[in-house]
């Protein structure tokens, strides 16, 4: 009886492996800072001299790679993204959402409430990028609150719930707070925490 | 962060040695868990465990023995309804004393309400189930809530070929007509995310059970499989 019962088990459990396998399309590790590209931490130099919570990532998105730095500089959460030479492609700053300007969050919900019937703000971060400005002086605007010549986008994550699903979206708004993209989040299962 | 971890440690094992007088349960639990993801927000799961005995106490403090306890299939049927809420109904059907005869049966109702919130790059698990255990010697409530918490290993998200780090506390009470006693439950487990639909789970989990009654102290190994279905 106890040899049936092991046995049993392990044929499950090597049928589910090999049921399951499938590849891999997005990954992020963490790496050292010797690991980013010169130019990346060239650029970030402003703001890493004071930065604490300090942290490099590499992700690889279907074979396109990108770095970021996340880290907490005079209080404030920014996320500074790279491509792969090295050369800046937003940053984005954690902000609540009750801080935007009040005429974009009116245009922001009315925005998802086009889209969903029900959804609950999970995150916010306004993000920053300039095809006018060399890399160091976006950082450099950023750090000086100077926007005038940055565009502005607000990257939303939200739990939504319209009549045809309801998970986890990322969504991008433009500088009013209108509808650009939206992105589902992939939801780690949670079988483990709830069965 | 760290702080957490060291509590939960602490308790492990400092729970473990105030009442180590009293011998100790070591046990094994495996377990297969699939879960398939169903049209319009449902989703079922189906689960097999196993638990067996290597070391029990007795007078002189706990012996080695061998005993397979039960196996078990647990089925639940869940129903998402806003921002991660999820409701569920479930029956589980154990046989116990597997090596003994006769069989002992318990059929379990359970019902279950589970939600998850994300702070800092954490996810926080709330699980709260209410039981009828319907056993051959009688009937049995039980209630419970468990409070689990996980970490990624690498990065800020959880990706494929990574490792994570779970940890969990559940309080139980059972009552009946007769009698009712309370059990804690304190877990800590590293997973292995091979991808989007399999995972492993490893852990301790120890178990300070017959609250209000007798105590007994078990330790369990636990592994589990967890296959998903999209």
């Amino acid at each position: 009886m106890k040899i049936l019962f092991h046995a049993i088990l392990l044929i499950l459990l090597f049928a589910s492996v090999a049921v399951g396998q499938d590849k891999k399309s997005e990954v992020e590790i963490t790496i050292s800072q010797q690991e980013m590209p010169d130019k990346a931490i060239s650029v970030l130099q402003p703001l890493l001299s004071n930065a604490n919570r300090v942290g490099f990532y590499r992700e690889t998105t279907n074979a396109e790679i990108s770095y970021e730095c996340k880290l907490k500089w005079q209080g404030k959460f920014f996320s500074v993204e790279f491509f792969e030479d090295g050369s800046l492609m937003d940053i984005e700053q954690l902000v609540p959402f009750r801080t935007l300007e009040k005429d974009i969050k009116k245009k922001s919900r009315e925005s998802l409430q086009e889209i969903f019937s029900r959804f609950k703000i999970r995150k916010t971060q306004v993000q920053y990028s300039s095809k006018k400005l060399a890399d160091e002086d976006i950082i450099t605007a950023v750090i000086k609150e100077n926007y005038e010549n940055l565009t502005l986008r607000y990257e939303l994550v939200i739990n939504g719930k319209s009549k045809e699903s309801s998970g986890t979206f990322e969504i991008l708004l433009d500088e009013i707070g209108g509808f650009l993209k939206q992105k589902e989040v992939i939801r780690l299962p949670l079988d483990n925490v709830i069965y | 962060m760290p702080k957490y971890f060291c509590f939960l440690i602490f308790i492990l094992f400092f729970s473990h040695r105030t009442q180590a007088q009293k011998g100790l349960n070591l046990k094994w639990e495996s377990e297969f868990s699939y879960t398939q993801e169903l049209p319009a927000r449902w989703s079922a799961n189906a689960k097999a465990a196993f638990r067996q005995t290597f070391f029990e106490p007795s007078e002189t403090g706990t012996t080695s023995t061998y005993n397979f306890d039960f196996s078990e299939i647990q089925t639940f049927l869940t129903y998402e309804t806003w921002n991660t809420i999820k409701l569920s109904v479930g029956y589980n059907f154990r046989l116990a004393e597997l090596l003994e005869n006769p069989l002992e049966k318990e059929h379990r109702i359970m019902q279950q309400l589970a939600f998850v919130t994300y702070p800092e790059g954490i996810r926080l698990s709330h699980r709260f189930r209410t039981e009828q255990r319907f056993q051959e010697e009688g009937f049995i409530n039980r209630w419970r809530y468990r409070l689990s918490f996980e970490k990624n290993l690498n990065g800020t998200q959880l990706d494929p070929g990574e490792k994570y780090l779970v940890t969990s506390n559940e309080i139980l009470y059972s009552f009946n007509g007769n009698k009712n006693e309370g059990e804690n439950r304190i877990y800590i487990g590293l997973g292995w995310f091979f991808n989007s639909t399999n995972k492993l789970e490893t852990g301790f989990q120890y178990r300070l059970a017959g609250i209000g009654n007798q105590i007994e102290n078990s330790i369990f190994l636990t592994t589990a499989y967890y296959l998903s279905g999209k």
